[in-house]
Parts: structure tokens; C-alpha cells; sequence
């Protein structure tokens, strides 16, 4: 057996025997580091010390458990954020040998933490209870003022803190009081200092803002801020509360309490104020709007007038005078144009005639025509006299001859008229009266001719030949044949 | 009592940089008149330069509250004095 060759696999299940059988359950003591825990709820992690390592694994299945498997002892629960602080643990488990990857591992079936492993703990018991409690609830919390001007500064007059705080305050906000209460930050009596200058700064009701911080240090050293009576004061402050303990990995539950939880002091200070580059810059921003702004109206508002200057121009009458001047001009342009053209073709249509005429009709013909001309215009009044004369002697002539013939053709008219007015004389009425008879009218000067015409007690005008009788009807009698006699009566 | 003291400067800055504010936004988003326009103008940028002198004078004061009254600290001085000491925290 001494010099026979082994298969991997039988030697590391012969490993794996050996080191279960040895070691069935073992305690070990050693600093947790590489905690990972997986979605299934199995946590890995490296236990070690100042020389050595070894690779563990916990399981779900135990870790649901809390209590020593070999004394029955109830511990309390151990999380990952508890193992992720690091520290000291002790490891209850068996050790055993993982064939498929030949490592050599620690299946933990509890974990217990070792001195500062209980701080811890005792930790996650207050937390718990102050959670409970509603310390943490996001609903109390106040917002931060923005670039107070009056702050309750608490921390060490001798510290980073301070230091640190102030220093970045240095360029950032604008003027501000800070009053410092000045107070421990660590040991047993800090917590009631700390508690005291928290109920200080609230009853003197100054304050804008509480700035509590403290710089970095182990978890002992931070210990006082979790203290119930740091805690409390913090839930109890009538002023909004903003705490900084410790580095960025530090949470205490006066951070957890605050109204705010600033990483560091420094970060507590930037929380508290903008820079002032950064503010002189918003301004300088603003600035450049103001003038570009300004900027902009002068031109849309110079554009503007620009414009409206331009249409008053147009809308002038100095501009419309101008216009119609222009219009004139071309007018008075066009029209001399035309009358010139005009002219010069009517003088050379005047040249072409005077030619075409001196052509036809040369110089000797027309004073020939001019002597012949001259000639008849002296005739012409000659021919005229004589002419009136013998018209004048056709017209006497003419005239006696009307004469005569007026003369006999009115004799004879004469002669007829007398032989008519004889005729007439004889057939008149009034020889009718002569002879004695009467025409009976009435007033109104119509001639009765019946009885029936007349009535009794009528007045009638009675016609004789010298003259006329008026007289009044005393009675009317109507003749019974119808014979003459128009009337008869007592007259 | 204490507490109405030193606002001042901080609401009047806020209200100075807000009225600055909206003073631009009022130039940038309509054609103001000219009286107006130039009213405006003229109250931002009083407002830009008071904005700026409160930060380029602003400082912030230290006083430390010991024995039931306010002392004066100055601090740079503490500071150099106890630079040497080794302070954990």
C-alpha cells in the first residue's frame, strides 16, 4: 500500500472521509471577509486570521436556525450587513473536502459574533426597535433649509469635524452664523453631552438647522451616537436635524434618526451650501440673459420703428407730390416725344406732297391757273349786277300783274255780297213783326215754342217789331187738336 | 426673538435672485414697450449687483456657545495652535 499510485479522485474521497471523521464539529475564530450571499440564500465567505484563510460556506438550510446545535443556546441572528462589517466571528460547522474542486471548506452551521460582533448586534436590536418606533420613517422627515444663515453646530471643538466642516463652508453660502456647542463625541459620558447640547439648541429655538457630526473612528468610538438617548434627542428636536458621523460606511442611528444623513462632516457642509462659484455663475447667467434680453428689445423695437418710419414716408405727401411729379415728368415727356414725331412726319409728308405736287403741277401752271383765276374774279361782279337788274324788272313786272287781277276779282265779290244782303233782308223775322206778329221768350232768353214749355204765373218776354212787353202767365191752356196755335191766354 | 435676526440677507437674496429671474424670463418671452422694457432692465440688474455684493461679502461667523453665553472663537488661531496635536477624529 506504501508505494501505490492513487487516482485523484480516490485520494481526495479518502481526504474528504479523514477530514469529516477528525473534525465532525469545530469552532473557529477568525475575521469574515468576501461575504456573498446568493439569490438560493447560501452565504460564502473567507474566514481568516493574520497567517491563514479558509473558504466557508452557509448553507440556507442552517442559517435559518440560531441557536447552538451541541448547548442549545439562543444567539442572536447574525445578517450579511452584520458579517459585512467586518470583525471578528466565531464559525460553528464541520470541515470537509470538495472533490470537484479540491478545495478544502468550513460548512457553517452558525455563526456567533466575537466582541465588537456583539456591539453589532446590539446595534441591530435598537435599530430594530427604533424602526418600530417610527424613528426612521421618511414622513418626519424635515427638509434641510437651503443656505441657512443661522446654524446649531454640534460636535468636538477639537476635531476633524470641525475642521473639515468649516473648511469647505469657507467658499460656499452666503453670510451665516454658526454657533458651535462645543461636546464630546466619544466615551461613556458623550451620549448625555451630546443629548444635552441637542435639547440646548432647540430650547434656545435660533437655530435654522442642527449640524450634529463627528469624524471617523471604529465602531466603539461612534458608539455614543447610537446610544437611546442621543437617538431620542434627535427624534425630539423641534429644528431639523443633519447628521455626519463618521466615514461613508458609517450608519448610526442618530444618522438614521436625522432628518438628513450626510456621509461625512465635509458632506454635511455641501449638503448645507451651494458654492458661491457656482452661485456666482447662476448670477453671471442670469446677468447675460438680462443684457441679451434687453438687447433683443432695443432691436425688434428700433426694427419696428424702422419700418413704420418707412411707411409714414411712403404714405407722405411730400412722397405722393413726388410720385405725381415723376408722372408729370413722363407724361410731358411722352407728350413732346409724340408731338415732335408727330411734327417731323407731318413735315415730311408736307415735304413729300410739296414735291410730289411741284411734280404734277409746276410753277407755270399754277400762276397760269392764278391769272385765270384773277381774271374770273373780275368778271364776277359784272355778271352779277346784270343779273340782279334783269331779275328785278321780271319781278315789277310780276307785281302789276297781281294787282290787276286783285282789283277785278274783288268787285265782283263786292257785287255778289249785295245781291246776297237783299236775300237775307227779305227772309228775316223781323219782317215777320212788322206785320204784327210776336216771339214769346223766356227771362232767360229761350224761344216758347209749346204750352207745355210754360207754366202759370211765369214771367215771359214778349218780341215785337219797335220792341219788347214783359209780362207774367196767369194760365195755361193746351189747345185739344193738335193743330197750331202755340198758346192762348187772357192778354 | 433671535430668530427673525440675519434672515434678512438670505430672503433678500432669494427674493433679489428670483425677481431677477423672472425678470428675464418676463424680457425674453414677450416685445415689451420701451418704458417698460427699460424699467425692468434697469430693476434686474440692481438686483443682479445687490445679488452679488451679498456673495462677494459673504462671510460666515463663528461663536461658540459655552456657560450659558455666546464667546467669541476664532478658529484659524485654535487651529494652527492645536495643528501639532494628534486628533483621531
Amino acid at each position: 500500500m506504501q508505494n501505490a499510485v492513487y487516482a485523484v479522485s480516490e485520494i481526495a474521497l479518502q481526504l474528504k472521509q479523514k477530514l469529516e471523521t477528525t473534525f465532525p464539529l469545530i469552532w473557529i475564530r477568525g475575521e469574515v471577509s468576501g461575504v456573498k450571499e446568493m439569490n438560493s440564500g447560501h452565504m460564502y465567505f473567507t474566514l481568516k486570521d493574520a497567517h491563514a484563510q479558509l473558504s466557508c460556506a452557509w448553507f440556507a438550510a442552517h442559517r435559518r436556525s440560531n441557536y447552538n446545535l451541541t448547548t442549545g443556546e439562543v444567539y442572536p441572528r447574525v445578517t450579511r450587513e452584520i458579517m459585512e462589517k467586518g470583525g471578528e466571528f466565531i464559525c460553528c460547522g464541520r470541515l470537509s473536502f470538495y472533490p470537484q474542486r479540491g478545495t478544502c471548506q468550513l460548512v457553517v452551521e452558525n455563526v456567533v459574533c466575537s466582541g465588537a460582533g456583539a456591539l453589532a448586534q446590539a446595534f441591530e436590536a435598537r435599530k430594530q426597535e427604533l424602526a418600530e418606533r417610527g424613528f426612521f420613517d421618511p414622513k418626519r422627515k424635515r427638509p434641510i433649509p437651503r443656505n441657512p444663515s443661522r446654524i446649531a453646530l454640534i460636535t468636538s471643538e477639537q476635531g476633524a469635524a470641525i475642521r473639515d466642516f468649516l473648511k469647505i463652508s469657507a467658499n460656499r453660502g452666503l453670510s451665516s452664523e454658526i454657533r458651535l456647542f462645543p461636546t464630546l463625541v466619544q466615551g461613556k459620558e458623550a451620549a448625555r453631552a451630546i443629548a444635552q447640547a441637542l435639547q440646548l439648541a432647540c430650547a434656545q429655538n435660533w437655530a435654522e438647522v442642527i449640524v450634529l457630526i463627528r469624524g471617523g473612528g471604529s465602531l466603539e468610538d461612534l458608539w455614543c451616537f447610537n446610544e437611546q438617548e442621543v437617538a431620542d434627542a434627535v427624534f425630539q428636536a423641534t429644528i431639523p436635524v443633519l447628521a455626519g458621523i463618521g466615514h461613508e460606511i458609517d450608519f448610526t442611528l442618530a444618522d438614521l434618526t436625522a432628518d438628513l444623513r450626510a456621509a461625512t462632516p465635509t458632506h454635511a457642509a455641501e449638503l448645507l451650501w451651494q458654492p458661491r462659484s457656482e452661485m456666482l455663475r447662476e448670477l453671471a447667467a442670469q446677468q447675460t440673459r438680462l443684457l441679451l434680453a434687453c438687447d433683443n428689445l432695443l432691436a425688434t423695437l428700433t426694427a419696428r420703428l424702422r419700418h413704420e418710419e418707412r411707411a409714414l414716408a411712403l404714405a407722405s405727401p411730400r412722397h405722393k407730390l413726388q410720385i405725381l411729379e415723376e408722372r408729370l415728368a413722363l407724361c410731358v415727356h411722352t407728350f413732346q416725344t409724340r408731338c415732335k414725331d408727330f411734327l417731323q412726319s407731318r413735315e415730311q409728308s408736307l415735304l413729300e406732297l410739296t414735291g410730289r405736287l411741284r411734280r404734277r403741277l409746276p410753277p407755270e401752271k399754277i400762276d397760269r391757273m392764278l391769272a385765270q383765276v384773277e381774271m374770273l374774279a373780275e368778271r364776277l361782279p359784272l355778271l352779277v349786277q346784270t343779273q340782279l337788274a334783269a331779275k328785278s324788272s321780271s319781278i315789277e313786272r310780276f307785281e302789276e300783274k297781281l294787282l290787276l287781277h286783285g282789283q277785278h276779282n274783288l268787285s265782283l265779290r263786292w257785287a255778289k255780297l249785295e245781291k246776297l244782303t237783299a236775300q237775307l233782308e227779305g227772309a228775316s223775322p223781323l219782317v215777320l213783326l212788322e206785320r204784327g206778329y210776336a216771339l214769346v221768350e223766356s227771362l232767360d232768353g229761350a224761344l216758347l215754342r209749346s204750352v207745355a214749355a210754360a207754366g202759370s204765373g211765369q214771367m215771359i218776354r214778349l218780341q215785337l217789331a219797335d220792341g219788347s212787353l214783359l209780362a207774367e202767365i196767369r194760365s195755361v191752356e193746351a189747345r185739344k187738336s193738335s193743330s197750331s196755335a202755340k198758346e192762348a191766354g187772357a192778354f | 426673538m433671535e430668530n427673525a435676526k440675519n434672515s434678512d440677507d438670505m430672503t433678500s437674496f432669494e427674493k433679489q435672485f428670483s425677481r431677477l429671474q423672472a425678470i428675464v424670463q418676463e424680457l425674453e418671452s414677450e416685445t415689451l414697450a420701451l418704458e417698460k422694457g427699460m424699467a425692468l432692465y434697469r430693476e434686474g440688474l440692481l438686483c443682479s449687483q445687490n445679488c452679488r455684493t451679498m456673495l462677494e461679502n459673504a462671510r460666515h461667523q463663528l461663536q461658540k456657545w459655552q456657560d450659558g453665553e455666546e464667546q467669541p472663537l476664532n478658529f484659524e488661531q485654535d487651529n494652527q495652535a492645536k495643528a501639532c496635536d494628534e486628533i483621531p477624529f
